[in-house]
């Protein structure tokens, strides 16, 4: 039975917003430091990473799409304006909306599958993780 | 839904607030530690100095430059080249004569593993030092392996740093993205 529930969009921000105060942190210590953008390889990862922990919270759920990827937008656009981190701006709503979107329905119907399987909790971490790859492949090619 | 949506409001407000917060207390010594951090850094560029000011420069003329530092003995320049995946950041020590004297890398955005070696690889960078503007890849360079784009872009900057010393031509085709 599906639950209708939003975790991941509450899991978002605090996943989001624990990765950008570390960040600030490191940064006011190390004004140098060079650390990774707020681009589509972050996104899809803190995206991966909502929704590995809503699988463990509550299970296979059941989205309101729409709500859901507009929330996502709202998150890293403005999570990312507010905490100033560097190559944020406007087409982060467009691109948080769409990395989003994509990355929980592929993980979804991958979730769906490993439901059959004995050890599906075990699964969806490595699952999660050869997802995230293979974005970083696909990007790669551009 | 109204009870299901609140939840996440209030989740994206709350760190938003936070993050907000943590900017605002946060700023005063950021501004201070870059500061500091770039007065160490631009002391171990260029050697024997102890003082830098910021100097005007035409943007427009010289469009690969970001800032320009005077000391007693040469200039630290941070110049720009467009890289593999975006902008490289460099800082370049360059003494009175035109003669780079150290280099390191600001910022950039490049593949890991590949041209975000340019930010760690000493041998890489250090062919670099005592150049005049003349650093080519494949001459007198030897390019990231995997990373000729980058390592252009690099060469390109450190050039460009040069020529806003010595007024040369420093934008050979050969140092050019791809090229």
């Amino acid at each position: 039975m599906k639950k209708s529930t939003m975790m991941v969009n509450t899991l978002l921000p605090v996943v989001l917003g624990v990765g950008l105060l570390v960040g600030m942190v490191w940064r006011t210590c190390m004004p140098f430091v060079v650390l990774p953008e707020l681009d589509v390889i972050a996104m899809v990862g803190i995206t991966l990473i909502a929704l590995v922990l809503e699988y463990y919270m509550v299970g296979k759920v059941k989205r309101s799409w729409v709500l859901q990827i507009l929330l996502a937008a709202v998150t890293f656009g403005g999570l990312g304006m507010a905490a100033g981190a560097p190559g944020v701006g406007m087409n982060t709503f467009l691109v948080g909306a769409i990395a989003f979107a994509i990355l929980t329905f592929v993980f979804d119907s991958m979730v769906a599958r490993l439901e059959v399987t004995t050890d599906k909790k075990c699964a969806v971490i490595p699952t999660a993780f050869v997802l995230y790859l293979a974005c970083q492949c696909f990007m790669g090619m551009f | 839904m109204k009870n299901k949506i609140v939840t996440p409001i209030l989740a994206i407000v709350i760190a938003a607030v936070v993050l907000l917060g943590g900017k605002a207390i946060l700023s005063g010594t950021a501004e201070k530690n870059v500061e500091i951090a770039r007065n160490k850094i631009m002391c171990a560029l260029l050697p024997g100095s102890t003082s830098f000011a910021p100097e005007e420069f035409d943007a427009e003329a010289n469009s690969a430059i970001q800032s320009v530092y005077k000391a007693e003995n040469g200039y630290v320049i941070e110049s720009t080249a467009y890289g593999y995946n975006g902008d490289i950041v460099l800082m370049v020590g360059v003494s009175n004569e035109g003669t780079v004297t150290g280099v390191t890398v600001k910022d950039l955005q490049e593949t890991r593993g590949l041209g975000a070696d340019a930010l760690t690889n000493v041998p890489f960078l250090a062919q670099f030092l005592w150049t005049g503007g003349d650093a080519e890849i494949g001459t007198n360079v030897d390019a990231l392996a995997g990373a000729t784009v980058s390592s252009k872009a690099v060469t390109k900057a450190v050039n460009a740093a040069v020529g806003y010393v010595t007024g040369a031509d420093t934008s050979s085709a050969a140092t050019e993205w791809g090229g």
